[in-house]
């Protein structure tokens, strides 16, 4: 007889999105209690096959009582956590994180990352042109360790 | 030497905030310098007279957070090159649309690397700044 380990049954957790009361199994990410309710939440470096990589900061959302915002794709929901993903600090924040990252990398082949523009009203060329690439020997003298 | 008059307090270092000259009556201490709006930080307290340039201080400060950032979160990364951007353009008077313009830009890069970044160093390279604008008015002008 095949016998399966099911484990301990996992306990249900209740905390707080955008004001309504949602209950995830123990253990879920913010991101992922987002996605069972049908609130969207733009990432980038999420994957679901990954280990949070924590690096993008486009999933930031704002939890009560933190000092800075939070990555919605790693930290784990908390009984009585009070989340909002619709704060103008956490729409803010979004925003910026879009426009630096296209200001200074290609997303021409990025998934989604046009609709996201649009929603956040992003516009990576407000920094203004791109410097040409500088001489290599001018940047190995300006390279760290000399602090000016 | 003639004596010069003291300009601003750098408390805490890089990643501190700057107080007025006038304001030498900050108790040392974390609930002194919190209830004043500061920070011990690393307990650096740098004194400068009204021989500094702010512009070349800020620009220096800028320039050592774009050099130590690790790079691995993209508001730190990218945002410390834009924060020296933009305070490189201010001092110079070059600025993409109006002074004003930038300054308000500079305000949301710092306010990104503050509130997104992972750790640190990132959430605190914009407080020298963001001191030296609000508390010592060094833009002014520019506004």
């Amino acid at each position: 007889m095949t016998v399966t380990e099911l484990g301990l049954p996992l306990r249900l957790v209740d905390f707080e999105l955008d004001g309504q009361t949602v209950r995830v199994p123990e253990g879920s990410t913010i991101l992922e209690a987002c996605t069972a309710v049908g609130t969207e939440i733009p990432t980038l470096c999420y994957g679901d096959t990954l280990a949070p990589v924590n690096a993008c900061r486009v999933c930031m959302v704002e939890v009560e009582g933190a000092r800075t915002l939070i990555p919605s794709c790693s930290r784990k929901v908390e009984p009585g956590m009070k989340v909002h993903t619709d704060t103008e600090r956490a729409k803010h924040s979004r925003k910026l994180v879009l426009e630096l990252l296209g200001s200074s990398t290609d997303l021409s082949t990025t998934p989604k990352v046009d609709d996201w523009y649009g929603d956040y009203e992003a516009k990576p060329e407000r920094f203004g042109p791109q410097a040409a690439v500088a001489d290599s020997a001018e940047r190995d003298a300006r390279e760290a360790g000399r602090h000016n | 030497m003639p004596e010069r008059p003291l300009k601003t307090v750098l408390m805490g270092g890089a990643a501190g905030s700057f107080v007025r000259g006038d304001e030498l009556d900050i108790p040392l201490t974390f609930e002194g310098t919190r209830d004043a709006g500061t920070t011990l930080g690393s307990g650096v307290v740098l004194a400068l007279d009204d021989s500094v340039d702010m512009g070349d201080i800020l620009l220096r400060i800028a320039g050592f957070f774009r050099d130590e950032s690790c790079g691995q979160c993209v508001p730190c990364r990218v945002g410390t090159v834009r924060q020296e951007e933009a305070l490189a353009r201010i001092t110079a008077g070059k600025t993409l649309g109006t002074p004003a313009d930038d300054l308000a830009l500079l305000r949301e890069v710092g306010q990104v690397m503050k509130d997104a970044s992972i750790c640190g160093l990132g959430q605190t390279a914009w407080s020298a700044v963001e001191s030296a604008i609000d508390r010592l008015r060094v833009f002014e002008e520019s506004k």
